[in-house]
């Protein structure tokens, strides 16, 4: 309502989101997980006087600086662009509530930029103790970077007693905060494993390549162990309706779900039958597909906890139309046009309907929908008229409980409905009200038909 | 008419306003360093590399920049992060809008940086795989770093200009509005260009030292070239930084007039700062460097203020709510102390390694290098 809507066509705002956010999560999740394997896999070279593994951990700290300082960093400085301009009252919440919180997680990055750029370059000039503490400062900055961030996403799902009393404290140590920190460090872990087989299967050779590649399925081994743990516990910490949403509550959140697991069973079964048991046959392809398992599963699971989230971008906070839950009666008691800053239609007038249902739509509507690409509201509209529309925008959050009640006045509702018919076009007329040639009798579009298809499409 | 302008978050700020202000200029003044080196350092690597096909210097001078560019990009954008989240949380209504009408170009600097970085990358880590490519690579990356600093004026310019905000957002709600009509923005963009470049000149001196244990001639004229580009630039921006002061809208330019106001006063010694710094640091480089340092951080300061004049008739920071969060802001200070002593020991200990390396054997400092 504060802030003027950006229309992303298609794609929604929401999947910029998710595409940018599903790519960050999973480089920078190894860029935790992949400290801690670069720092213990140097340190065993080291303790066994492996110079084949210590030539590896090198190859692989440059694959690993590339990756997750370039792609990884800036695809984190994209989430923030991309919420900012999709969700900007949602954004300028959590920056706000947790200023102190985003700077101290600066200065843990800080230190791990700057380790992971002395570790890389200081293979050949530093001493192999020195070299070894620069790897452990690393993984320090990143795992505590993780730390900060995940009691962030977490708060906006559980905020927990920060409702109450607004207390910094309250709204970190939320009741998500534990078990989603040891699901993502498993995640962690286990990245850390899937993506070393890939290097090893492209920079390691003969039996240090078999010896490598059963040591990095260990790791995905490891890291995957304490998922289904962290997984129950996660959701035993989420409310009522969002724990709901992914057992059948909503059919897409309840496929990703399934999607999530089984994927996930199947990187462990894949891990574990073939680079640690047959290490001997395993290849480049192999590890790429386990790659790709990966990023499949990194994608469904986020947007799971997304979707759990629904219908808030903060629990009982703030909807994700951005009305705060505390001014959502006024808005609808006021009318959204009114309510909003920016709306070019104040109030629907005989003469606005359409242009007025169409500004109620990008205020309500366009943070989570589009009109016919990604969750296209005119597709889930199939077969419905204006009133039936009309009849489903006014019991909206009770048909389907992951979206927020609609908010304005009955007017506004119905010219959304209006336009929003219109758009659809005519649905399928029953036999009785069709005229002799079989077009629509009259008035069937009486309220739409009126109005210049210009204004429609403005 | 008043234009419409977002209500500031119902979140109070966890700090007085000076604080935030403070952390917001300290953080933005660090910033300006790396990030000129990065837009600068990347100009002058794609000339020397041009030139270098005859130049057996140039050729050298583009090698130790290129070497130099990744790193520095890493930290232009950590010291990036911290003035951006500062800035929001005083400004972020007039933030989050203008970027909302300029979407998809502020969406643009996360593209660019990722292929201008990977480009900085190729060419310290892979030059003879790039060959005869590689000077345009060099080129590719400075001007996706140029392009960044071009959006990055258009849209701090469009944040403070609430009065054009709804009659482009009745023209359209795509977020594809270009600020170019906007008669500020060129001469801010042309000084802060002229001012990396200026910049630029400094890092190349001062990285000339590490040349010269093993190549002292290079190591000479590099620094010349620095100090050299450091004069020129300065000299330009006096001419581009008038033109860029008489370009601001008369709010802004009344801070400088109607007596010694101190404005004023911080204008005239950031000038004479950079205009002493061509001497100085002919004679004693840490004394020029540092001379130029306050300089960037007067700048810092008098770009604040006119940020503050611009918004004046709309918003005044200072009436924003505000409940300090004293117990969490003492773990930042703790961390951030920890984290400068961590970074600056790693530092001390990195090149002191270096040394001992070089004294060691020749071949070794080569590797080290690569």
């Amino acid at each position: 309502m504060n802030y003027p809507v950006w229309e992303v066509p298609l794609l929604g705002g929401g999947m910029l989101i998710a595409a940018i956010a599903v790519l960050h999560v999973f480089i920078s999740h190894f860029a935790v997980g992949g400290g801690l394997f670069l720092a213990l896999t140097e340190r065993k070279a080291y303790r066994e006087g492996d110079t084949e593994l210590l030539a590896y951990t090198r190859k692989h700290s440059t694959f690993f600086v590339l990756l997750t300082l370039v792609l990884g960093a800036v695809t984190g400085v994209g989430i923030w662009w991309t919420i900012g301009l999709v969700h900007p009252t949602g954004t300028s919440a959590l920056i706000h509530i947790f200023v102190w919180g985003w700077a101290i997680e600066w200065t843990f990055f800080v230190v791990e930029i700057a380790a992971a750029l002395f570790y890389v370059y200081g293979w050949d000039r530093l001493e192999p103790r020195t070299h070894l503490i620069f790897g452990w400062i690393y993984f320090a900055g990143a795992w505590l970077s993780l730390l900060v961030i995940n009691g962030i996403l977490t708060f906006m799902v559980t905020p927990g007693r920060w409702l109450e009393n607004q207390s910094f404290w309250s709204a970190y140590f939320n009741p998500a905060m534990l078990p989603s920190l040891l699901m993502r460090t498993g995640v962690c872990v286990a990245l850390a494993g899937l993506y070393s087989l890939l290097t090893s299967s492209l920079m390691a050779q003969g039996e240090f390549r078999h010896r490598v590649t059963r040591y990095a399925a260990k790791w995905i081994l490891a890291g995957t162990a304490v998922l289904p743990v962290g997984a129950l516990w996660f959701m035993a910490s989420l409310p009522p309706l969002a724990r709901q949403l992914p057992m059948g509550g909503a059919a897409p959140v309840m496929i990703f779900t399934a999607l999530g697991v089984t994927l996930s069973a199947i990187i462990v079964a894949f891990s574990l039958f073939g680079p640690y048991l047959r290490p001997q046959q395993f290849g480049t392809s192999y590890a790429a597909l386990l790659l790709v398992l990966g990023i499949m599963v990194t994608g469904a699971t986020e947007m799971v906890r997304e979707a759990v989230r629904k219908p808030f971008i903060i629990y009982d906070y703030m909807y994700l139309n951005h009305v705060r839950a505390t001014e959502s009666d006024a808005v609808t008691r006021t009318g959204v046009l009114k309510s909003a800053l920016w709306s070019s239609e104040k109030e629907v007038t005989p003469h606005n309907r359409l242009a007025a249902g169409e500004e109620v739509f990008r205020l309500q509507c366009r943070s989570c929908h589009t009109l016919r690409g990604y969750n296209g509201v005119l597709p889930l509209m199939a077969g419905w008229d204006e009133a039936y529309t009309d009849y489903q925008l006014s019991r909206l959050s009770t048909l389907k409980p992951y979206m927020p009640p609609f908010m304005g006045t009955p007017e506004e509702r119905a010219a959304l409905a209006a336009w929003l018919a219109r758009l659809a076009g005519p649905p399928s007329p029953p036999p009785d009200a069709l005229g002799v040639d079989g077009r629509p009798a009259a008035n069937a579009l009486a309220p739409a038909a009126e109005l210049p298809v210009t204004e429609v499409k403005r | 008419m008043m234009p419409i302008i977002p209500l500031p978050d119902a979140v109070p700020v966890p700090a007085p306003i000076w604080l935030v202000h403070f952390l917001l200029l300290l953080t933005f003044t660090l910033h300006l360093v790396p990030m000129s080196f990065t837009l600068g350092g990347g100009i002058l690597a794609a000339v020397a590399a041009f030139r270098g096909r005859r130049d057996e210097n140039q050729r050298r001078l583009s090698e130790v920049i290129a070497r130099a560019l990744p790193s520095v990009t890493a930290f232009t954008i950590t010291t990036g992060v911290a003035p951006l989240l500062f800035v929001q949380v005083v400004y972020g209504q007039l933030f989050y809008t203008s970027s909302v009408l300029m979407a998809w170009l502020w969406m643009g600097v996360i593209p660019l940086l990722i292929a201008g970085y990977y480009g900085y990358y190729a060419c310290a880590l892979a030059p003879r795989a790039l060959g005869k490519h590689q000077p345009w690579v060099a080129t590719a990356s400075a001007v996706a770093a140029a392009a960044i600093g071009f959006l990055w004026v258009m849209n701090v310019l469009l944040m403070l200009s609430p009065e054009k905000w709804s009659g482009i957002y009745a023209q359209s709600a795509a977020g594809l509005y270009v600020n170019v009509t906007d008669p500020v923005v060129w001469p801010r963009f042309a000084h802060m260009l002229v001012g990396a470049l200026a910049v630029t000149g400094v890092w190349i001196a001062v990285l000339s030292r590490a040349q010269a244990p093993v190549a002292p001639e290079f190591a000479t004229w590099m620094r010349r070239q620095g100090i050299g580009l450091f004069t020129g630039a300065t000299a330009v921006n006096l001419a581009v930084g008038t033109w860029f002061l008489f370009s601001l809208p008369k709010p802004a330019l009344d801070l400088f007039s109607g007596g010694m106001t101190p404005s004023l006063l911080l204008l005239g010694l950031g000038i004479l700062l950079g205009v002493a710094a061509i001497g100085l640091l002919r004679v004693h480089l840490w004394l020029g460097t540092a001379a130029i340092a306050v300089a960037l951080a007067c700048m810092a300061i008098l770009r604040h203020q006119v940020r503050l004049s611009y918004v004046a008739p709309y918003f005044n920071p200072e009436t924003l709510a505000v409940q300090p969060q004293w117990g969490v802001f003492a773990i930042f200070a703790v961390a951030l102390v920890v984290a400068l002593g961590i970074v600056g020991w790693m530092t001390v200990t990195y090149l002191k390694a270096g040394r001992k390396k070089e004294a060691g054997s020749a071949r070794e400092a080569s590797t080290t290098a690569s």
